[in-house]
Order: C-alpha cells, then structure tokens, then sequence
C-alpha cells in the first residue's frame, strides 16, 4: 500500500517539479495532462483538488500560469499532445511506452527511492514448495488492478516459462494495493503475488515475518515507474532551465518538504531513454503475443 | 478636602482590609477553580478517551467480522494499519483469537503471535477494562481491552493503545489556560477591585480626615464628594453639620460673651457685696442676739410665772395654817385665856409655818439657780425633785404621778437645767390631762439603760397630738393653749438643752390614748463623770430669786 501511494506520489512531485520549474518558460504556459489511473489508490476528485491546490500553491508566487488536464484514457492524452494541448505529460513508464515513441518525448523528471529500483517483483512462501514460475500453473496469482506492467511483465512471463497464456496457465486475482497481495500471500490465502520492489521492501520493514516467511522468485528491475516528461515540442532552452530549477527544487525549504511529504528520497532529470527498459518490456511482449503492430499500439 | 486627590496606595485601614479582601477572595476563586476545573477536565478528557477507544474498537471489529471468523488475516492487518494511519494517535492493536495466530499492529509495524504467547489476562476475555498505564519505553498509555464476541460467542480479545500525548498535552494545555485565565482575571479584576476599593472607601476616608478635624476643632473642614449616593448624600450631610456646628459655636461664643459680661457684673455685685457681708452678719447677729435676749426674757417670765404659782400653792397650806394660829391667839385673848405658856406655843407654831415658807421660797431659789459647770447628778432624785415641786398642782388636779426609776444612775450635765425640762414636760401633760379630762389622769416617768443610752419616757393619757401640733410642738412660740396660758418656748428651750446641753436626743410621739416624751441620753455622759468637765451652759439661765 505504502509503496503503490508512494509510487503515485512520485507522480506528483514530477508534476510539483514542473510547477515549480515553470518560471524559467517566460510567456509559455506549461499544460501539464495527468494520467489520474496511475493513482490507483486515491480518489481522483481528491487528486484533482491536490493538484490544483499546488499549482495555485506553488505557481503563484512565480507569477506564472499552470493549467492541469487530468485523463483517464491514454489514448486521449495521446491525442491532445498531438493537438498542442498539452505541452508535458505524467504517467507510468510503462503507458507512456506503450504511447509515445522516444522522438516524441523530450527530458523530464522523476522521482526516486534511495537503494531500491523501481522493479517488481513476484513473491510466494517459503513453505508453499514453488521453486520456480512454472510451478505456478493452477495456483492463485495476484496483481494489481490497473497496472499494465504487471499485465506485460507477468504475461511475457507465462510465453517465455511456461509457453502458456496467462489466462490459462495462472488463476489470477486483482488487487487494489501491493500489501494487500503481499499479506495474502503471508497468511496463504493466495499462493503468488506481483508486487512493486518498494511495496515488498516497506512490508518487510514493517514485518520482518515477512522477509522470513516470503521470497522472491523472478523480478524485473528499473530506475523509476513514473515519470513526467516534457513534450518535445518544447524548445531545448526552455526545457534546460526547467531541468535546472526542478533540479534545484530540493535545495529549496518548500523542496524538501515537498519530498518529505511523498516520501521520494531525491528529484532527477531522466531522458526518454530512461524508458528504454520499457520500450524493450513492451516489444517483447509484442513479440510473445504474436503481434507485432508499429509502436504505439493505442493511437488514436 | 477634594476628592480628586490621588494617592496610588492610600494609607487607610478600610481600604487595604477592602483590597485585601477582595484581592484574596479572587486569588481563592482563581485556586478553587483551578482545583475544580483540572479534575473535571481530566475526567472529561478520559471519557472521551473511553468513547474514542470503544468506537475504534467497535469500528475494528464490526469492519473485520468477517476477516476475523474466515481467518482473513491479511485483511485484518490491512484494515488496522490503514486505522492506524488514520488515527495517528493509537499506538498499537493486538488482536488475540482464542486459538490459533495473534496479531500485534503498531505505528511501526506488525507482527504475528502465537495466541498463547499473547500478553493478554484470562479475565480480559470476558470483561472490559481500560485506564492509563505506565508501559516500558512509551510515557504513558490509554490501553482498552474489550473482549471480541460473535453472535454471544467470545472470539477473543482485542486491546488497543493509545497515545496519551494529545491526552497529556490537552492537561497541560488545559492547566497552562486555566493558570493563564486566572491570572489573567486577577491581572484584569485586581485593578477593577483596586480603583473598586478605592472609590469605596476613598470618600470614606475623606470623610474620616475631615471628621478628625472637626473633632480637634476644625470647623472649617469640608469635604467634597461629588457621588450621587448614600457616601455623596453622607458627605453633604457631614458638610450640613460642620455648618451647623459652626453655627452652634458662634452661637454658644456669643452666649459664653454675654455670660461673661453677666458674670463680670454679678462679680461686681458680689464684691459689692461682699464689702458689706460682715456689716450685715454683725447686723444679723445682733438681730440675733435681740430676739435670743427677748427669747430669754420670755422664757424668764414664764419660768417666774411657773414658780410663782408653785410657791403660791406651797405656801397656801401653811398661810392657812398661819391663819389659825392667828385666829387662836385673838380667840384665847378675847376668851382671857392667852397667857404667856400659849402666846409663846402659838408664837413657836406661827414661826414654823413661816420657816416653812421661807424654805418654799430657799427650794425653788435653789432649783431654778443656774448650774456654772456640768456636774453629775442622780436622775433618779432628779426627777423626784421636779415631781415634788409639782406635786401641789399636780394633786389638786387629782393627777397622778408614778416614777419607776432605779436609784445610783449618775448622769453628766447641768442638773437645774435637766429638771427645768422634766418640769415643762410634766407641765405640758399636767395641761393636756386638765384639757382632755380623763377618767384617772396619770403620768408615768419610766428610766431604761441600754448599753449606750439612757431612755426617760414621760407617758400620759391626755389625749396625744394631731399631726400638725406634732411636727411644729419643739418650734419656738409654737402653742396650743389660749392667749395668754402658754409662750410657746418651753418644749423649744427643753429641746435645747437636751441637745446642746447634753448631746442627747428630745423626741414627741403618740401612744395610746396619750402623748410620750422621750428623752435619750448618752450613756458615756456617766462614764465620763469622774472628771468633772467646766462647760458652759447652751441655754440661758434661768431666772434666779
């Protein structure tokens, strides 16, 4: 749980850090679209207000001008993007890879936890006699509802393991919250879990039962999940002096609360080929499925 | 004296017992309810403490039910840590089934018991308790226990803690207000009761000054309280009477002026007077000595009337007899038979009548003779004497005389004087019975010695006194009798010797059917008497032949 709201949070910072960064765009204004689904956990009234309340916040004082769509298909942030209506986007790595390709993105930022990755991770018990993923044929699998990396990650899984689908090899369940999926596991009410490494890494600090009684039978390792990534149509100044005051940001009082308060240990510039690990998960899994449509696959 | 006159403390008994009272009724008003107030709101704070804990707890348990009875373990620690972090002040759930896995939940984290190994009491299971606890590595805790039934049927146990920083920061929060509210009102009340104070007892004191002025003299003190109450109605009061005293004074100034003209004119007089007082005393003693003189003279005159009438009856009885012997000598004469043997026989008896007679007269010279010192005499004899010499009179009225008196009482005094008033007391009676005409008139002379007095009671049957003849019967010229048969000075001159003569007592009273005179002597008189004492007489002489 802590980490899915962590992970969403992250989220929010890059979308602080763009606010906050906009100064330096002089008459641009930045048109921020948010992709509110990666929010899984929180209620998206909520979001909006949050938002909302942080550009006028943290705007304001810069004298600039922030305006936030919120989108709940990627399709249609897609299409305004495309449309000039927005200028920088927020969303998992994993969406923004199955919809835009590296030459439409330019840098942005993301946040990020000290000594752990943004993998996930596929946890069972000690006791349950699963050694390996094709042990899991037949047994009950969870993941988290709305999470296309998990559906990629544990779908390319199957095909490549157990030269299977999914849908037939694994009885797969949908869970709101990783530590949902994680005490289910514990107590054996499920016998396999699809976690976030963050989500995994929290529940063992808050139980280290856990650690003893659950281990880790195939990951999948990267540098962040989200992300928020200036469009490139941005001009390359522009997006220079937003990176150097996002970067500056922690230094700044109102800075660090900021990543105090979304437990994000530090803010850092990322590239579009910081969704090159991405890019690779959502080609294999092209391949895997036996399609191979030209990228993206959900245009409009 | 103003009343605007501004001392910051001002030195009067009345108002530091008003401010000090005051001052120490709000300082106990301020501790009681500190002390009132402190328990009341850490009593309240725990309530709310017990609602708080028993709604999580029904909350807890009402949510998981059906995690709880289908061993949803998962959703049990889910659902608490969400709980815990959203109420930021429960430290920690522990959660005990009565068989099987217990799970303990805190702020930090959770972890999984054996529930035999669970630090639960077998009594936790089926009562509720709660209270502050002191638990090792936290300040202090509220810790709920309340047992988990299903359907009536105990499932176990669960037991909350909560953190008691909010509780204990609300009771210091709570006692630093209440301590910032009571010093707050004793910083706003104490200089309301100040000027409250002072304004009451200001005028007071005002007036107090003023009145110790007017009370050392000062009637110019007024005072100046213009207050539309009873202290302003008092102080123009005490204004109307300082003008009043004044008034009064002015007045009694002039009074005390016109007194000393008067005095200073009645001085005047007085000197004049005094400058002729000694020409009236001697005037008025020798007005004095005229009417005692004149007084004498009449009491002289009636004594020689007294006598003369005594001697006239002494001498009747041997004139007749003289007559006789008279009538004899001419008789025997003319008959021839006068010879010289009957001539000188009548001759001898005819100068016996007259030595008789000149004996009357020797006795009553003797008796009514002035005595020149006091000198003893015999009481008894004296009044033998005096009865004697009334005898005559007294007879041929038929009055009779007894005296019971006992022989060998000596008394001190003039003799002649005392007899002088035995003889006008049974004079007085000798009147009295001749006037009131009794069947047997009588007097009766009693003597009786005390240890200090000697009482001479002269008792008849006359008829006694009105009420008038008895107050005035001792005054000078006071009489009853007609004109020309009494003086009125003698009961006067009797009371005088009595009591200047010989320092005793002269009284008149009535007795039944009569009058008694009572004479009391002191009896010292008779002690005394072995050294005859040269005193003069305090009344006059009586007349001598």
């Amino acid at each position: 749980m802590t980490s899915r709201i962590a992970h969403c949070l992250c989220r929010l910072v890059v979308v602080i850090a763009a606010i906050l960064a906009f100064p330096v765009l002089a008459a641009e204004t930045l048109r921020m679209g948010y992709f509110l689904p990666g929010l899984r956990n929180a209620n998206q009234a909520d979001v909006k207000a949050f938002l909302h309340l942080w550009s006028d916040e943290v705007a304001k004082p810069y004298g600039i001008d922030v305006s936030i769509l919120t989108y709940d298909d990627m399709n249609a942030l897609y299409r305004d993007a495309q449309r000039g209506i927005i200028n920088m986007v927020v969303a998992p790595g994993m969406e923004l890879a199955e919809t835009f390709t590296a030459d439409q993105l330019a840098d942005g930022f993301a946040g990020s936890h000290r000594d752990q990755h943004g993998g996930i991770a596929l946890i069972v018990r000690n006791d349950s006699g699963i050694e390996e993923f094709k042990d899991l044929k037949g047994k009950k699998v969870l993941r988290l509802i709305n999470d296309r990396l998990g559906v990629v990650y544990l779908e390319i899984q199957c095909r490549k393991k157990a030269r299977s689908s999914c849908a037939d090899l694994l009885n797969i369940s949908e869970e709101k919250r990783d530590t949902q999926s994680i005490h289910k596991v514990f107590f054996g009410q499920a016998n396999a879990a699809l976690v976030t490494q963050t989500a995994l890494q929290a529940a063992a600090d808050m139980n280290p039962q856990i650690r003893q009684r659950l281990r880790v039978i195939d990951e999948w390792k990267t540098g962040a999940r989200n992300f928020g990534m200036m469009l490139a149509s941005v001009p390359p100044s522009d997006r220079e002096h937003v990176l150097s005051a996002a970067i500056s940001i922690p230094t700044s009082a109102r800075g660090k609360q900021i990543l105090e308060l979304f437990k994000v240990d530090s803010m850092g510039k990322v590239t579009p080929d910081d969704l090159n690990s991405y890019w690779m998960l959502q080609r294999q899994y092209r391949e895997l499925i036996g399609s191979a449509p030209s990228k993206p696959t959900k245009k409009p | 004296m103003r009343w605007n006159t501004f001392r910051p403390f001002p030195a009067n008994r009345v108002f530091l017992r008003v401010f000090g009272v005051f001052g120490s009724l709000l300082l106990a008003m301020a501790v009681l309810y500190g002390a009132l107030m402190v328990p009341l709101q850490r009593d309240s704070l725990l309530k709310v403490l017990y609602s708080q804990a028993s709604t999580v707890s029904r909350s807890i348990i009402q949510a998981s039910s059906d995690a709880m009875l289908t061993d949803d373990f998962g959703f049990v620690v889910e659902h608490n840590l969400q709980v815990l972090q959203n109420n930021k002040s429960i430290q920690s759930v522990l959660i005990v089934p009565r068989r099987g896995t217990a799970i303990s939940i805190t702020t930090t984290g959770w972890e999984m018991l054996e529930s035999d190994k669970a630090p639960i009491q077998p009594g936790d299971y089926e009562n509720e308790s709660f209270g502050i606890r002191q638990i090792p590595g936290t300040a202090s805790t509220y810790r709920y226990i309340t047992p988990i039934r299903f359907s009536g049927v105990s499932w176990g146990v669960m037991r909350i803690d909560f953190d008691t920083s909010d509780y204990l920061a609300n009771i210091n929060e709570m006692i630093r207000q209440i301590v910032l509210i009571s010093l707050l009102s004793i910083l706003i009340i104490l200089p309301v009761g100040y000027f409250f104070a002072l304004w009451l007892t200001r005028p007071i004191a005002i007036i107090s000054n003023a009145a110790s002025r007017v009370a050392n003299g000062d009637l110019d003190a007024h005072v100046d309280v213009p207050r539309a109450d009873e202290i302003g109605d008092l102080s123009r009061s005490f204004n109307q009477m300082v003008d009043a005293l004044a008034e009064n004074r002015q007045r009694l100034e002039n009074v005390n002026l016109d007194l000393e003209i008067k005095v200073a004119e009645r001085t005047q007089a007085l000197d004049e007077l005094n400058r002729t007082l000694d020409q009236r005393v001697r005037d008025e003693i020798a007005k004095r000595k005229e009417q005692e003189q004149l007084l004498i003279h009449q009491s002289r005159l009636a004594a020689m009337g007294e006598m003369i009438g005594a001697i006239a009856h002494q001498w009747r009885q041997p004139l007749n007899a003289l007559s006789l012997v008279l009538q004899n000598i001419a008789l025997q004469f003319e008959m021839g038979r006068l010879d010289q043997e009957s001539m000188k026989r009548l001759k001898d008896k005819g100068e016996v009548m007259v030595m008789r007679m000149s004996t009357t007269i020797d006795d009553f010279r003797n008796f009514f003779k002035p005595n020149k010192t006091a000198k003893l005499f015999d009481l008894d004899t004296a009044l033998r004497n005096a009865a004697d010499l009334l005898d005559g009179l007294l007879r041929n009225h038929n009055i009779s005389v007894s005296i019971q008196s006992e022989p060998g009482i000596q008394i001190l005094g003039f003799g002649n004087e005392f007899s002088q008033v035995v003889l006008n007391i049974l004079g007085n009676a000798k009147d009295a019975l001749i006037a009131h005409h009794p069947a047997q008139p009588s007097i009766h002379i009693k003597v009786a010695q005390t240890a200090q007095h000697i009482e001479i009671r002269f008792e008849d049957n006359g008829g006694g006194m009105d009420e008038t003849t008895l107050n005035k019967i001792f005054e000078p010229y006071f009489t009853t009798k007609e004109e020309g048969k009494g003086t009125g000075i003698g009961l006067y001159m009797s009371k005088m010797i009595i009591q200047n003569s010989m320092h005793g007592q002269l009284r008149a009273e009535n007795i039944p059917g009569g009058a008694c005179f009572r004479v009391t002597l002191p009896i010292h008189a008779a002690e005394e008497a072995t050294a005859e004492t040269d005193r003069t007489s305090a009344v006059p002489p009586a007349p001598t032949f």
